[in-house]
């Protein structure tokens, strides 16, 4: 009974969906308000994401009558699930509620889900839009999953073990790994900016050249769910960069303030850039990215 | 096996109401049809039944970004249609608006095609430069947009020596602008990938197209109507005709960079010797009955107008032709053979405007439907 | 690398270009052609400014013993042409640029000029303060010739289908000769 509760404690409030909720519409906020303050503008309020949702939330979800419905339906659910469990899982500070031994493995997992349930929403709604869309983020996913892989199991591999908390532990005994494996950390990072799906890689949502990509044909309460999932982003990925290469932090005040930090850099490499096209960001990964990634995890397997 | 890719009439990428019907495979587009008449309003019809002087604030709106060129333009044919000739006070003044005017409009296009790759800091820069031309167009004529600066016989309002003064300060302002967005332009890697070799236009396909404008300097061939057919001020004013011969987009929009420049060479020379006299002649006959023909370097080519009257104050018939009908023949070949993610900036590399673009309306009152004809079916009428 | 944009974005951090209007308004410069508005005082109904609108935007009507101007800003072009063929100076182009209402029929404005009536039929038939202001114009020439400006104020209050009849005409005859 106790272990119930607390389960659903730690998957729905802290630090599952409503405290990772409010985090990352908050870290989304200070991205848009710095993005707008960099082009001379002023910017939103801190409650426009919160009331996107809620406007997304009260509208009509219009399904095409061609498509299939129930897997249009299903496919922001299994993003918006795998980010709960994500996050359920991440160590915030030092502790983890429902970390165990294998979790690096189940996180890379569970936070590949949301680009797979993209590439489903872009297929299943029948519009041309949605097509190219899903087709463009399927080739951008072969480009930094294998580098964002790679990263990640250079410290597994070098510790010997595959727990998030292990790791954090070691760090804030000896120090971060990004000064260790430094090659390591800029291609994780790189990795990162398709991933959240921003400039230059952010392709597979050109509002000027495919609408929505995807999502075109997505609107009211599904659409709510994915812009959740994007929320939820934006705490969930600083968070595991943060434990893997920069310290964890003691407590959650030094993590949230090490997870800003990263949120800030993504957002000036996001404003300076423009957009590549997508082979040419494709070829971007396999030139630049893959090399670095493959010497620190040749470094880890030979020299412990 | 291809399918339709719609850049449909509500598209991000289109300033306007426009339908380009994309085939494509895969990524690359192999096909496509071109079809107008979404913002047909009208205008030539309407002017027959309206008075001369009332037809300038009528043609004026016919596009939103090139309003006085459409007024000056109608001006001087009904000018020759009359026999007057205005002041030089007067064309001096008119040279000023029209440069200021192309000043704001390629820098709002530079706006727009730093949007369609998805630099939009860049965007936000330009724009706020933007501003800039604006308040001295607020200045001279009293509106930021729809000016109203020209009558039949020389222009409404004079420059005093107060805002001379704000002119040069803000075209100070306007030189250094210019020189940063050149150096925005060279700096960027990722923006020379996405500019460079893209919508090649040869230069006998343009020739052969009858482009004009800057998109056919930016392909190599030399037209300027302010050079070859002057007009205005502009026989007693030094300016250079820039021409580039890549025919790719970036060569499109280095014109465009250096013709701003001489544009605001040409506002200083004017405002230095800006001659004394009145701003209208006081002169107003009725048009004798006869055609008159005339035309002006818009910002996006060559403008023609023709204009038939029958001796009474209302013309008979007016004809615009606009440098957009021309220039949105080449969208076609340029974009076959690239990817989807280029159809928006070649698109907007020949800075489209439907507005002025729109031809015909077919009605059949028989059966009380509407239709507009796409471009081939346009073409097979006529037997080509 | 990437110098400008970053010096650029800098600058602009610490100076944005927007305001918040509209809690901040904005005032556009001196000539600016806004809305326009009528002057009661100089106003005499002429209606030349409804004859030279491009648009048709002003129009008038008599009716209930007023002649009623109205210039509808929705149909209005702020182009200034009334401004500048007003013989009198009664409309200028003010400043004010936002014009939304609720109800359409509060986007306009005008101005009620009276009718004089005709002393015979009582029909009116001219504005009041026009009849004025043409006397006051002609009132030094009448002088030359030694009539004074009350006897032709007389002749002048009777409507054209009742001057233009046998009874008058010989009186205005009589007043003619003494114009050589």
């Amino acid at each position: 009974m106790i272990e119930t509760i607390n389960m659903l404690i730690g998957l729905l409030i802290y630090p599952g969906l409503a405290f990772s909720l409010l985090v990352g519409g908050i870290f989304y906020w200070l991205y848009r308000k710095v993005r707008a303050r960099l082009q001379a503008r002023i910017g939103p309020p801190w409650y426009q994401y919160f009331m996107d949702l809620i406007k997304l939330f009260s509208k009509e979800s219009i399904i095409p009558y061609s498509t299939r419905g129930a897997v249009m339906v299903l496919a922001p659910i299994f993003s918006l699930t795998s980010l709960i469990l994500a996050a359920a899982m991440m160590p915030v500070g030092s502790r983890s509620i429902f970390g165990f031994d294998e979790d690096l493995i189940v996180t890379l997992y569970l936070l590949a889900i949301p680009g797979l349930a993209m590439i489903i929403a872009g297929n299943v709604s029948e519009s041309p839009y949605g097509a190219v869309g899903s087709s463009r983020e399927a080739s951008i996913m072969v480009g930094y999953e294998l580098p964002y892989a790679l990263s990640a199991l250079t410290v597994g591999f070098y510790l010997r073990s595959l727990s998030i908390s292990t790791i954090v532990r070691y760090q804030i005994e000896a120090g971060p790994f990004f000064m260790k494996y430094p090659l390591a950390t800029v291609a994780f990072l790189m990795c990162l900016l398709p991933k959240m799906g921003r400039r230059p890689f952010d392709a597979p949502e050109a509002d000027t050249e495919i609408i929505g990509g995807p999502l075109t044909e997505y609107s009211g309460l599904l659409l709510g769910i994915f812009e959740v999932t994007n929320g939820l982003k934006w705490f969930v990925i600083p968070a595991f960069t943060v434990n893997l290469f920069f310290g964890g932090g003691a407590n959650p005040i030094e993590f949230l303030l090490k997870c800003l930090g990263i949120v800030l850099f993504l957002s000036v490499l996001d404003i300076i850039h423009p957009r590549y096209r997508i082979d040419q960001g494709f070829r971007y990964f396999f030139k630049w990215i893959l090399p670095l990634a493959l010497i620190d995890f040749v470094r880890s397997l030979i020299w412990p | 096996m291809s399918t339709v890719l719609p850049i449909g009439p509500f598209h991000p990428a289109l300033k306007e109401a426009a339908f380009i019907k994309l085939e494509v495979d895969g990524e690359k587009v192999v096909g496509g049809d071109f079809k107008v008449g979404y913002m047909h309003r009208g205008i030539e019809e309407l002017a027959t039944r309206k008075t001369y002087h009332s037809n300038i604030f009528l043609f004026e709106r016919v596009c939103g970004i090139c309003n006085t060129v459409h007024s000056t333009c109608y001006t001087q044919t009904v000018e020759a249609l009359m026999g007057i000739e205005p002041p030089e006070r007067a064309k001096y003044i008119r040279t000023i608006v029209f440069e200021a005017e192309r000043i704001q409009s390629h820098l709002l296009w530079f706006g727009v095609g730093m949007h369609e790759i998805g630099y939009d800091t860049a965007y936000m820069y330009m724009w706020r430069e933007r501003e800039h031309a604006l308040e001295i167009l607020e200045s001279i004529c009293g509106k930021r947009v729809n000016f109203g600066i020209n009558t039949i016989g020389g222009v409404r309002r004079d420059i005093t020596p107060e805002k001379e003064r704000l002119i040069k300060t803000k075209l100070d302002i306007l030189e250094r602008t210019i020189g940063k967005i050149g150096k925005i332009l060279v700096e960027d890697k990722v923006l020379e990938a996405r500019v460079k070799g893209v919508g090649i236009l040869p230069k006998e396909e343009a020739r052969r197209l009858c482009v004009v404008g800057p998109t056919a300097r930016g392909s190599g061939l030399n037209m300027d109507t302010r050079r070859d057919d002057p007009y205005a001020a502009y026989p007693h004013i030094d300016f250079e005709v820039p021409v580039e011969e890549g025919g790719d987009v970036l060569s499109r929009t280095l014109v465009r960079l250096r013709e701003l420049a001489q544009s605001v060479k040409i506002i200083r020379q004017a405002t230095a010797n800006l001659p004394k006299g009145p701003v209208a002649s006081e002169s107003l006959p009725l048009p004798t009955v006869g055609e008159a023909f005339g035309r002006v370097e818009a910002h996006r080519g060559e403008l023609v107008y023709y204009l038939r009257s029958n001796g009474t104050n209302f013309p008979e018939r007016v004809k615009v032709r606009t440098p957009s009908v021309v220039n949105n023949n080449s969208i076609l070949p340029m974009v076959v053979g690239e990817t989807i993610a280029d159809v928006p900036i070649i698109l907007a590399s020949i800075d489209p405007c439907f507005a002025c673009t729109d031809r015909v309306t077919v009605l059949d009152t028989r059966k009380n439907v509407e239709k507009t004809f796409t471009l081939s079916e346009l073409r097979g009428r006529r037997g080509r | 690398m990437k110098r400008h944009i970053i010096k650029d974005a800098l600058r602009s951090m610490v100076k944005p270009s927007t305001t918040l209007y509209p809690r901040k308004p904005y005032i556009p410069q001196e000539g600016f052609r806004g809305a326009a508005e009528y002057d009661p005082e100089k106003c005499v109904g002429c209606g030349a400014c409804s004859q030279t609108c491009p648009t048709g935007a002003i129009t008038y009507e008599d009716s209930d013993k007023h002649r009623r101007i109205r210039l509808d800003y929705g149909l209005c072009s702020f182009c200034g042409r009334c401004e500048e063929i007003c013989p009198w100076g009664a409309i200028h182009l003010t400043k004010r640029y936002e014009l939304a209402v609720y109800d359409k029929s509060e986007a306009k404005t005008g101005v009620d000029i009276p009718l004089l009536e005709c002393v015979k039929c009582g029909r009116p038939f001219f504005p009041t303060s026009q009849m004025e202001a043409s006397i006051q114009k002609v009132e030094e020439t009448l002088r030359k010739y030694g009539i004074g400006k009350e006897e032709l104020a007389k002749l002048i209050q009777l409507c054209p289908t009742c001057s233009f009849t046998v009874d008058e005409m010989p009186e205005r005859r009589m007043f003619m000769r003494r114009l050589r």
